[in-house]
């Protein structure tokens, strides 16, 4: 059992905060003072942890493999309750959550010859998924821009929430028969734009037409380390990876002019609709602030979900040691020349976004990830090691 | 023997230790304010009054508003405004949270010094009457805007705890408007005068204010008479309620230079360098705009 330290001081008590410049009077800014609701019952969060695990080699210790599966039950978890607006205040972290958290790995080695060659193959995949066994409140949906994202009872933590789309209108007639999103008409619309389904069938799309739409939690992690080594020559790959993952980009990475910023478009959104590509990935180009770009882009759907499964080769290097029978007639007890790359190979079904880009810090939480951040770099580099 | 004895010493002295550290542990922080001395000071308790003034209204709220109309077009980004003016708008629209949530939250302040005032040693009394006074003018002034955007709200005269906030029914618009009537026509009397308001009182609500919002009040219910007499009895009773007048030029009345002039019946502060609000140079009159 384990406790949570990373917990602010004095949060039991209601404090007063001053703030400045929160009411002008002529040229003067007079302070004011807000409070913040201290929690008498607040208690800490607490862990139970159960490990099981085995570790076994077989052959000659050239295979090793080891095992692990966790369960992991946190109860009365530090977080911000879902409370009535009425109540007029926010409340800090709140004894109101209790999740699971389960999930196992796999390491297995191992070690061969074949002639001169030796080689030695490590690899690991794991998987961990959660649940919320108890949130105060029952559920939550927090939004940032148009991601919403759900805390539900039974559902893991932060689930992506939204519409599901249905393909692209294809014609008029069939824009009048469709639901439609509140406050559009048919005239609105285009064929082209975006079909959203109604789930409750009530003839209109709205916020009650809202799925569960994926899980931003990396499943089925892995990697693989392969080292050969041919008498002098010795080469090793590092490969890095998510099996399973769905990632919510919004921006203008997803529609094309987004507004306010620069109203740009990506070589990856030329697949538009038009009327003889109708196949096409993206909706038709629409004007900014017109009916079709509220339609298609106003609100989070799984327009914005993208797979984020990914294989990445992290690290390649090649290298050869000059025999020590050279070397040791200059005083050199080693000399080894080397050229390696890093993240000289990405495999992942979305070439324009980095796919360990996230908006999800390690708590699982963040705003929503527009692929802003600063792309991983590709690095080639050389050297020599010489040991006196 | 003697052995045993010398860590039962060590072990009492660690006891001792630990449990003179316990009696000793203060519970409450020094650098900062709690329940227990932030109502210590009248100072302390006009910080919660400037408090409710900033969350009684703002500048953003005031162009935001027009926002909702023809009169004012937002250029840069597809705001809530746009969305409700296109008529695209359902009840996931974070701006009917946020003017539920603000609301709400202006209430609490005013109910939290409503609740504590009479705590604060060596207050005058009427010091303390005109600050009450204030704070309930600005609850009527949050409750109308509450039942003007959403009709029945959530109504309380004091302080809700968690417990209730999440049983409180929805009480009828018209109960709280006849609240909110009746909340003006007393701190009308209790208000100073806007003549008596000067410094830094200037953007405090006057009798003037509560007035004209009981009159405001009355128009939004179509209640002519009524207006007509607030109206003329703001108008009629300058020893009253002080002197107003039309100020000269329709232009320069809304100028910085001619803050709280002769036409101004409350004045809610503004200064950009020190409480920006929303960047207007994105704001527009719609004509000029292809909305």
């Amino acid at each position: 059992m384990l406790g949570n330290q990373a917990i602010g001081d004095y949060k039991y008590i209601t404090r007063y905060t001053l703030f400045p410049n929160t009411y002008i009077v002529g040229d003067s800014a007079l302070a004011g003072a807000g409070f913040v609701y201290g929690n008498e019952e607040l208690r800490w969060e607490t862990t139970h942890n159960s490990n099981i695990g085995i570790d076994a080699t077989f052959l000659h210790n050239k295979l090793t493999i080891s095992a692990d599966y966790f369960h992991k039950r946190i109860k009365d978890i530090l977080v911000p309750p879902a409370i009535p607006l009425a109540f007029g205040t926010q409340l800090e972290e709140f004894n109101a959550g209790e999740m699971t958290n389960q999930g196992w790995e796999l390491n297995i080695g191992y070690r061969f010859n074949t002639g001169a060659f030796a080689h030695s193959i490590t690899g690991n995949i794991g998987d961990s998924w959660n649940k919320v066994t108890k949130f105060d409140g029952f559920e939550q949906i927090s939004t940032a821009d148009n991601i919403d994202k759900l805390t539900r009872v039974g559902v893991p933590l932060n689930a992506y929430y939204g519409l599901k789309t249905d393909g692209y209108f294809q014609s008029m007639q069939e824009i009048e028969t469709a639901a439609l999103p509140v406050g559009l008409s048919a005239s609105d619309l285009k064929p082209g734009d975006v079909k959203y389904v109604d789930r409750n069938n009530d003839g209109v799309i709205d916020s009650k037409d809202r799925y569960i739409l994926g899980y931003g939690f990396p499943r089925y992690t892995f990697g693989l380390t392969y080292n050969v080594s041919f008498k002098g020559l010795d080469f090793s790959m590092f490969w890095q990876g998510v099996g399973k993952r769905d990632m919510f980009v919004r921006g203008e990475l997803v529609e094309p002019f987004h507004e306010n910023y620069s109203y740009v478009i990506y070589q990856h959104q030329l697949d538009y609709w038009t009327p003889t590509n109708t196949g096409a990935r993206w909706p038709r180009l629409t004007a900014t602030g017109s009916p079709s770009r509220q339609n298609n882009y106003g609100r989070g759907s799984d327009l914005y979900q993208f797979n984020g499964a990914y294989a990445r080769l992290k690290n390649i290097q090649l290298g050869y040691t000059v025999p020590n029978s050279l070397t040791q007639k200059i005083g050199i007890q080693k000399a080894r020349l080397y050229v390696n790359a890093q993240n000289l190979i990405t495999l992942s079904k979305e070439s324009w976004i980095d796919p360990e880009s996230s908006e999800f810090n390690s708590n699982m939480d963040g705003a929503a990830n527009s692929g802003r951040n600063y792309p991983t770099l590709r690095y080639y580099g050389f050297g020599l090691d010489i040991q006196f | 023997m003697k052995h045993i004895n010398f860590r039962w010493n060590i072990a009492a002295f660690f006891l001792a230790i630990l449990f003179s550290n316990c009696n000793k542990m203060d519970l409450q922080p020094v650098g900062e304010y709690t329940d227990d001395n932030y109502w210590l000071s009248a100072a302390n308790s006009d910080l919660m009054v400037n408090m409710a003034y900033s969350q009684m209204y703002s500048a953003d709220k005031m162009w935001n508003d027009e926002a909702l109309s023809d009169n004012v077009f937002e250029g840069r980004s597809n705001t809530s405004q746009r969305i409700i003016r296109n008529g695209n708008a359902d009840p996931s629209l974070a701006l009917f949270r946020d003017e539920w949530k603000q609301g709400y939250e202006a209430l609490k302040t005013c109910h939290i010094y409503l609740a504590n005032v009479d705590r604060v040693p060596n207050m005058s009394a009427t010091f303390k009457q005109q600050r009450i006074a204030e704070i309930r003018f600005i609850r009527a002034y949050v409750y109308f805007r509450l039942v003007n955007f959403f009709g029945a709200v959530p109504f309380s005269t004091s302080d809700i705890n968690l417990a209730e906030s999440r049983t409180i029914p929805r009480t009828d618009k018209a109960q709280i408007l006849s609240f909110i009537h009746q909340e003006l026509d007393e701190v009308m009397q209790i208000l100073p005068s806007k003549n008596n308001l000067s410094g830094l009182d200037k953007a405090r609500a006057s009798k003037g204010a509560a007035c004209a919002l009981q009159a405001r009040a009355y128009l939004y219910e179509s209640n002519w008479q009524e207006v007509a007499t607030y109206t003329d009895s703001l108008i009629n009773n300058p020893e009253k309620f002080g002197s107003y007048s039309l100020f000269p030029d329709y232009a320069g009345l809304f100028t910085v230079a001619n803050e709280y002039n002769s036409e101004v019946i409350f004045d809610y502060g503004y200064l950009i360098d020190k409480k920006p609000g929303l960047n207007t140079t994105t704001l527009l009159p719609c004509r000029w705009a292809r909305a």
